[in-house]
């Protein structure tokens, strides 16, 4: 892959990252900074209490890094990190999956109960610059499936027998 | 939105940069109200991933398509 190519993926994300910030700000009337995920947010997240799974975002962003469409998302408040994910699009651009979402742990975060929409709909936007016909998350929690059926999401089972949510995007 | 069209998108980008944020500028919001409040209303653990952290070896080619 050339440079020219990380290039322009690297303008498409900082594009996504304007709109995005812009999008929450008339969906919900936060001002949220979006943002790449930095190391430095990496490092908060490593710092979260109580986490459901012991992820090192190190590693996940390591080995995302090199992939140049991929979906890289962290939303923050004041400096404080209230979620982060990681994903990629399809090779023929049929979906953009979110591999590895994890909100902040802390109860009184600053986007408690918002922080999920809110980086669903950053998947979706993403989704909807690259062409992309559906979002999915791969490897839902077992506590929010029956939520993402209630948003519109259907559930099945993948190749390798991965359980994953997916939705249409708008205009498929 | 034009100040951010034209910051994000000016003429020297490429046809397949402009062509994206484009596509972002149209993009309706993806939840409608309900849908929205059905996650918002969540209050478990906010996560969705392999438990154990694991990566697909080739992430490139992992698609399912």
């Amino acid at each position: 892959m050339t440079k020219a190519k990380h290039d322009e993926y690297d303008d498409i994300r900082q594009a996504f990252y304007e709109f995005l910030h812009l999008r929450i700000l008339h969906l919900t009337g936060f001002v949220v900074e979006v943002s790449a995920v930095e190391y430095s947010l990496v490092e908060q997240a490593m710092d979260w209490r109580n986490r459901r799974y012991p992820w090192d975002w190190f590693e996940i962003k390591r080995k995302f890094r090199n992939i140049p469409a991929r979906f890289e998302l962290a939303v923050s408040v004041n400096g404080e990190l209230c979620g982060l994910v990681m994903g990629k699009p399809s090779r023929g651009r049929r979906h953009v999956s979110a591999y590895f979402l994890e909100g902040n742990s802390d109860p009184s975060h600053p986007l408690k109960g918002q922080v999920l929409p809110i980086l669903l709909e950053g998947l979706a936007l993403y989704g909807e610059a690259l062409s992309c016909s559906y979002i999915r998350l791969i490897q839902p929690v077992d506590g929010l499936i029956s939520r993402y059926e209630q948003a519109g999401f259907t559930v099945a089972t993948d190749k390798i027998h991965r359980i994953y949510c997916e939705k249409p995007l708008k205009r498929s | 939105m034009a100040a951010v069209l034209e910051r994000t998108a000016p003429p020297q980008a490429t046809a397949f940069v402009r062509d994206a944020v484009a596509r972002m500028q149209a993009a309706p919001r993806f939840f409608n109200q309900e849908e929205w409040n059905a996650l918002a209303s969540y209050e478990g653990p906010v996560v969705s991933g392999d438990p154990e952290g694991r990566i697909p070896e080739n992430l490139e080619a992992d698609d399912n398509e």
